[in-house]
């Protein structure tokens, strides 16, 4: 779909939704919000404590939702976010990665930026919804998540999922327009349109969802930036074991004859056991691989996209949970690449102190082979509370 | 690391909102059964696990048409509110609203304990089938709370797949409500005990309002659940229970 039509959907939205605001003039328009407050305390060494530098992440939340009408509802979302330590100062150009948003308008605020202070506030969702039992239409900045992979998702386009970098959930938010619309039978197709800044940064694909057979699946089609991209997902089972996968094949829109196509596979299986135990394996295949590798943190930071999940071409995961009570469990987690051998260990223990209270202890370290050794190439650990409201 | 604290709450749920599928000779089963099954339910519960040193207190909304449709909203407490689970025939999703995203959960799932309450899911699930798999015997008569109630022995049919060795269930005489049952296992030796109370009017009809599961070999562990409110028949359509539906519940 064109722009244009865009607009003149959304201009004919707004009509229908003045004309219906006449009618429900009498309801009570309704704002719910909720939020977080995080503590997070950051360690990270290489070797020796020698190198232990550290950050503390002062992170708070705050959701609005808007009822305009019974069709009509908008949510606003701010992250603000305090950060305080050594590593402000270590880390290169630090301020620069958190204060920056790709988005298509600045919805942020650098508050302090001192070296050993730095103080943000970003907008991450601000969007209008239009809802009927048919149709959701959502315009604005939002997260379209169209993976299915508990781990990696080549299916997930708009706004690729990192894994480890567990503290931001919400992952940041996307300027787009997203329709979906559903039909007989749990199916849906849905069209999301992301204008880039720039033509090669345009997204814009469409969603077919269905279920047969006990599988959820998922066909996926359009343009991907440079690339014209198709790609499939679905979720089932085998026997009791959970059995996932998706594949995105990406094809360079210039020079199509003349190009070839790279694309990004991933499989999962998971299961759960007697006395709560949960254990997942996964792989993911990259037939394109960026050669840069990643040291201690910056796979956190680094470009991470649907087409490049992860720096190497294999990498496998495993990931053993075990729920002692609903207050407290322990997940450890294994993501390892044959290419240099490179493995991640990824431990993290729950507990749930109080009914809005959380308290957890992650460590991620890394570790590769260079230069004929095996060596560590750092561990960051992290204490967090979480008060949530 | 985000699907799994609630995961088994579907058929927990199931489970409560269809209580009484056990019993008789059978058709003191059957009448105490439908009596708790409507063709859909809306239900507020209140869900408490105890512990010795600790307890958590949930609330969930719960929707269910027929054995094969259920839908689960957690309205508290803050952190979860929002999650919802559902479930079509068998297969079961959950939504995560922090994420924006649905999870497919394994089927594995469906034989896995309700983590840290004293529900184990392999009896939720298989309980629907209890009218069918067991045998039923009434053994005698006992009086719960004042009211006089059929004592009925349940024993596993011959090469039955089910989890538990015997079930005594006391099921009142009048109105036909389960006031009490044990669960045993094979070797006869009591796991479980479930206790309803506050019996008074839900979704009009006698119910009771209360429910706790007491595991006979952990002190001062038990889980209850209390009905804030049940509806009975307010007729929902099949495509409420969609996957797309799931972030839109309240």
């Amino acid at each position: 779909m064109r722009p244009v039509k865009i607009i003149a959907v959304i201009i004919s939205f707004c009509i229908s939704f003045l004309l219906n605001a006449q009618e429900e003039k009498n309801q009570v328009k309704r704002v719910e919000w909720r939020g977080y407050i995080k503590d997070l305390q950051t360690a990270s060494f290489v070797n020796s404590a020698d190198s232990l530098t550290s950050l503390h992440l002062l992170h708070n939340r705050i959701n609005f939702k808007f009822g305009l009408s019974e069709k009509f509802s908008g949510r606003v979302e701010i992250r603000n976010r305090v950060f305080y330590g050594d590593q402000l100062e270590l880390v290169n150009d630090i301020t620069h990665t958190i204060a920056r948003y790709d988005g298509l308008f600045d919805l942020s605020k650098l508050w302090v930026n001192e070296k050993t202070l730095v103080v943000h506030s970003l907008i991450d969702r601000i969007l209008l919804q239009y809802s009927t039992d048919k149709w959701d239409i959502k315009a604005g900045r939002q997260r379209i998540n169209w993976g299915i992979h508990t781990i990696w998702n080549p299916n997930d386009i708009f706004n690729a999922y990192n894994f480890l970098d567990f503290d931001y959930e919400e992952r940041p938010g996307t300027d787009a327009i997203r329709i979906q619309h559903y039909g007989k039978n749990n199916t849906s197709v849905e069209l999301a349109y992301k204008p880039g800044k720039r033509n090669a940064e345009t997204i814009a694909a469409v969603l077919y969802k269905f279920n047969k057979k006990n599988y959820d699946i998922q066909l996926l089609g359009g343009v991907y930036q440079q690339d014209i991209l198709i790609g499939t997902g679905w979720a089932g089972s085998l026997e009791k074991a959970g059995f996932k996968g998706e594949l995105s094949y990406f094809h360079p829109r210039k020079n199509w004859t003349d190009s070839s196509g790279s694309f990004c596979f991933s499989l999962m299986a998971d299961q759960t056991f007697k006395k709560d135990w949960y254990i997942s394996i996964a792989a993911l295949f990259t037939s394109n691989p960026v050669a840069a590798g990643f040291s201690n943190g910056t796979i956190l930071t680094s470009d991470l996209s649907a087409k490049q999940l992860f720096p190497y071409r294999y990498a496998f995961y495993t990931g053993l949970l075990k729920v002692f009570s609903p207050a407290c469990s322990m997940n450890i987690s294994l993501i390892y690449s044959p290419e240099k051998n490179s493995l991640i260990l990824f431990p993290s223990w729950t507990w749930n102190l109080a009914k809005d209270f959380d308290l957890d202890f992650t460590a991620q370290s890394f570790f590769a082979k260079e230069s004929r050794r095996y060596k560590t190439g750092g561990t960051t650990l992290f204490l967090r509370g979480k008060w949530s409201f | 690391m985000l699907m799994k604290r609630h995961c088994i709450i579907p058929f927990f749920l199931i489970f409560i909102v269809h209580p009484s599928t056990v019993q008789d000779a059978r058709e003191i089963v059957k009448k105490a059964d439908d009596r708790a099954k409507g063709e859909t339910s809306i239900a507020l519960i209140t869900i408490q696990t105890i512990r010795p040193n600790w307890s958590r207190e949930m609330t969930v909304k719960s929707w269910t048409k027929g054995n094969d449709f259920a839908m689960v909203l957690v309205t508290a407490p803050v952190k979860e509110k929002g999650v919802v689970y559902l479930k079509r025939k068998k297969e079961v999703w959950n939504w995560i609203p922090a994420v924006e995203r649905n999870i497919k959960l394994p089927p594995s799932m469906m034989s896995q304990s309700w983590m840290g309450t004293d529900f184990t899911n392999d009896d939720l699930v298989k309980e629907a089938s209890i009218v069918e798999d067991y045998q039923h015997l009434v053994t005698g008569d006992t009086v719960i709370s004042g009211r006089n109630c059929y004592k009925i022995e349940m024993l596993p049919k011959p090469g039955a797949a089910v989890v538990w060795g015997k079930i005594l269930m006391m099921v009142d005489k009048k109105d036909y409500l389960i006031l009490h049952a044990e669960y045993y296992d094979e070797d006869k030796k009591l796991i479980n005990t479930l206790l309803a109370g506050d019996i008074k009017l839900l979704g009009g009809k006698l119910l009771p309002g209360r429910l706790e599961m007491i595991p006979a070999e952990k002190k001062g562990n038990k889980t209850v659940l209390i009905y804030t409110s049940l509806e009975f028949d307010t007729p929902i359509a099949d495509n409420f229970f969609t996957t797309q539906n799931m972030p839109k519940v309240k």
